[in-house]
């Protein structure tokens, strides 16, 4: 009984000791905003791109995209102008932000974006946002992200989440703390024999960053994020199509005056056969139904025969003779629902 | 459920009330039982109907075995080939569907039916033991079968438990389950500090070491340098996973009035592998001494086939190890890592040295600690390499080092395992020295404080939910 009760009062120090020193060190006020903190800078990248080639139809999509279409094939062969915006690892947040803070402000707009998907990812706001991807959606977010930060972050947080984001010091400012201790752990051996910051963020990048991954490792990574795009929750569209972000980037393109067509991509069904395919089923025609309603296209291939399983590399990613074939298939679907110049 | 969720701890506060408002064991016990049913089947409630039938099954099972004894083997032999055919069905089905569904296809079928992954239903293959342990005691007469079906489903799914074990004994937890239990506060004050240094280990210890470890075995090629200080972060993951969820299991059901088992006794400080086996997973060890390494011995003693002494002395580690790295999971990784065990224990008792052997000078003792540790951290690589193909490549084709940027990742890798170790040397020196004392409670408050600042919107599952 004492020792806890030596406990809680050395917690309680430590804690007071944090509530005073924390908003200086790292200079944050309190209470303050849950959920990630953007800074105000936008690329332009994308806004660039569109200025300089002027495209028709743009590719919005990850690397599934990148590897699943050929643009300058896909505008040959439907003699549209394409710029493909594809970013690893990128999702619906990503898309929603490439829309709103590059696409719709450019000074040329395209007549035509194309979204590329998988399954459930159009109504998975909270899909790849934290970690690196965090960095991702940093580059394109401004400073006052309203929805962004309500659906990808704080619908997926509960209420004691996100009171201690607000209020507790020590909460909130673990990612600042991490940094520290991270930094700390990482450079100083290295600082010993001579290699600076610089020359270990290269050996880093060298051994990690650019080497090949062993391909068991690289597929076991891929389904367990894949993963949650399968849970029941995410299945079930119409508890998920309000809270994602379909509904803005939908008024986005209308208000723009911009076609939407959405593309669902196939995953290498020998590997993605899953117990719960009845509900992605399910899913699909809900989705479908939305989107007619909203009157966007809807060209689904995820059970498209034509993608043979050899034709993939991996669970989700195809081969070149898979990215021709797919781009000459997409390009036959478009050829009947691009608007007219 | 996780146990780092809210819902875990909504669930465990809920369930803790109404279990001690309660008072009676009658009640008790059926509370407990539904809360162990409703934590297991939260994701996944065909689980538990699954977890249900197999326990009826056996508790059936066993009083058939007391009412009549002649038909004992009938009994046991259904048992095993139940118990044994679910876990085989689930563990292994993955291993061979690629093949089942070449298969199919070659015969003009179409099998792609066969190539869904099948997941391991976690716990399964803790709480299969369980209830095996209990059905061969019962069977041999050491353990008379509870007659209150409630009892025993309430040992095989006790929610502390049943994910990763520790695998209680029956003769332990039953006695427990059985009994009048009463509130006492000694059972918060000894549940605080597993539960706190469960959380400590797991999010400050295991899940941070976890990314470096987990990115050099993700490399296709790496050198035999980061091979090597890949192998050591994982030799203090694995440690601070599994001992940081026994501690939180013990934790819990200490809150709930129940004594349960050890199942770490500080293995990295062995200097034999019996003495490593004797440490390390303790419940399971004792599991497979009980039933699987002395009836081995015993047959081969009385057996008539004049094997020679070293045949005798070897083929029960050997076995028994082969079996426990089959248990672990299905991939030749395992099983070599369970043989390779089987072997070092033989080839130690070949030699004369004997699981409780303690060198008399201190140069012998850090000598024997230091072989006996490499010896854990090559298995600890055979375990986590992807596949065996991967770890003889790198032995075999790598270079010590590829180049400079190689030494440098790798002494990163070296100081985080240091760096993320000293916590533990730390804790291991006030438990002997200053226990109960100011410092000790300060490290506990330092503690808090860290899992505070490393607490992640992830919590990436305990290694051993897997097996």
């Amino acid at each position: 009984m004492r020792s806890f009760f030596r406990y809680l009062i050395l917690l309680s120090a430590l804690v007071t000791i944090s509530w005073a020193a924390i908003p200086g060190w790292f200079n944050i006020r309190f209470p303050r905003q849950a959920g990630p903190h953007f800074n105000r800078e936008v690329r332009r990248k994308y806004i660039t791109t569109l200025n300089k080639e002027q495209p028709d139809i743009v590719l919005l999509g990850d690397s599934t995209m990148m590897e699943g279409v050929d643009p300058e094939l896909l505008s040959e062969l439907t003699g549209r102008q394409v710029s493909s915006f594809h970013s690893l690892g990128s999702a619906s947040a990503f898309w929603y932000l490439i829309l709103k803070n590059n696409i719709v402000i450019a000074d040329h707009h395209p007549q035509t974006v194309i979204i590329v998907f998988r399954d459930t990812m159009l109504t998975a706001p909270g899909f790849r946002v934290y970690g690196g991807f965090l960095d991702n959606l940093d580059e394109f977010a401004t400073d006052h992200e309203t929805v962004l930060l309500e659906k990808a972050y704080l619908n997926h947080m509960n209420w004691a989440e996100i009171q201690a984001e607000e209020h507790i010091p020590l909460y909130s400012a673990r990612e600042n703390l991490r940094e520290k201790v991270d930094t700390w752990i990482r450079y100083l051996v290295p600082a010993w024999l001579g290699c600076d910051r610089q020359c270990t963020d290269d050996a880093m990048f060298n051994v990690f960053t650019s080497a090949e991954l062993e391909p068991g490792q690289l597929q076991s990574r891929i389904t367990t994020v894949e993963e949650y795009l399968y849970t029941p929750s995410q299945l079930d569209f119409h508890q998920n199509v309000d809270q994602s972000f379909l509904p803005e980037i939908i008024q986005l393109t209308r208000e723009n005056n911009i076609q939407l067509i959405v593309v669902r991509l196939k995953p290498n069904t020998i590997r993605t056969i899953r117990l719960d395919a009845p509900a992605v089923g399910q899913y699909i025609t809900d989705l479908s139904s939305y989107l007619a309603e909203n009157g966007v296209v809807f060209l689904d291939y995820g059970r498209d025969p034509r993608l043979r399983s050899d034709y993939f590399r991996d669970s989700l990613h195809l081969k070149p003779e898979g990215k021709t074939l797919f781009t000459q298939i997409l390009a036959e679907g478009l050829n009947g629902v691009l608007k007219k110049d | 459920m996780s146990f780092a969720s809210l819902s875990f701890i909504i669930f465990l506060v809920c369930t803790f009330a109404l279990y001690w408002l309660v008072k009676k064991r009658e009640w008790q016990n059926p509370i407990l039982l539904a809360a162990s049913y409703l934590f297991y089947g939260w994701v996944t409630p065909s689980l538990a109907v699954m977890l249900g039938a197999s326990t009826m099954l056996d508790f059936f099972l066993a009083r058939g075995i007391q009412a009549s004894p002649v038909r004992t083997r009938l009994f046991m032999a259904l048992s095993l080939t139940l118990n044994l055919g679910v876990l085989a069905g689930f563990k292994y089905y993955n291993f061979f569907n690629d093949e089942l569904a070449n298969f199919v296809t070659s015969l003009g079928m179409n099998g792609d039916f066969f190539l869904t992954r099948v997941l391991l239903p976690a716990g399964l293959s803790f709480y299969t033991l369980k209830k095996l342990g209990y059905m061969i005691d019962v069977s041999r007469g050491m353990l008379k079968p509870t007659h209150a079906l409630v009892d025993f489903a309430l040992y095989v799914s006790f929610f502390p438990q049943i994910i990763a074990g520790p695998i209680e004994r029956p003769q332990k937890l039953l006695p427990q389950i059985e009994a009048q239990r009463a509130w006492k506060a000694d059972f918060f004050y000894g549940a605080w500090p597993l539960i706190l240094m469960g959380f400590f280990k797991k999010i400050v210890i295991a899940d941070n070491i976890k990314i470096i470890s987990d990115q050099i075995f993700s490399l296709d090629e790496p050198s035999i340098f980061l091979l090597i200080m890949g192998a050591l972060a994982f030799t203090l993951q694995i440690l601070a996973d599994f001992s940081g969820y026994t501690d939180m299991s013990r934790g819990f059901a200490m809150l709930f009035g129940f004594q349960t088992s050890e199942n770490f006794n500080l293995p990295y400080t062995s200097l034999t592998p019996t003495d490593f086996w004797n440490r390390w997973h303790i419940t399971l060890s004792n599991w497979l001494r009980d039933y699987i390494f002395f009836p081995i011995g015993r047959a081969l003693k009385r057996s008539r086939l004049n094997l020679p002494p070293w045949q005798v002395l070897s083929i029960p580690p050997i076995a028994t190890m082969f079996i426990s790295g089959l248990w672990h999971g299905a991939g030749w990784n395992f099983v070599m890592w369970g043989v390779y065990y089987g072997v070092l224990i033989s080839v130690y008792q070949l030699v004369g040295i004997r699981g409780d052997w303690k060198p008399k000078s201190p140069w012998a003792h850090g000598l024997a600690w230091f072989v006996m540790f490499t010896f854990i951290v090559i298995g600890w690589a055979m375990f986590r390499a992807p596949s065996l193909a991967w770890l003889g490549n790198i032995l075999f084709n790598e270079p010590f080092l590829h180049s400079q940027s190689d030494l440098i990742v790798g002494l990163i890798a070296f100081s985080m395992v240091i760096a993320y170790s000293i916590p533990l040397w730390i804790k291991l020196g006030l438990d002997k020295y200053a226990k109960d004392g100011w410092l000790t409670s300060a490290y506990y408050a330092f503690a808090t404080v860290l899992i505070i600042v490393f607490l992640n919107a992830t919590f990436p599952d305990f290694i051993y939910n897997q097996f």
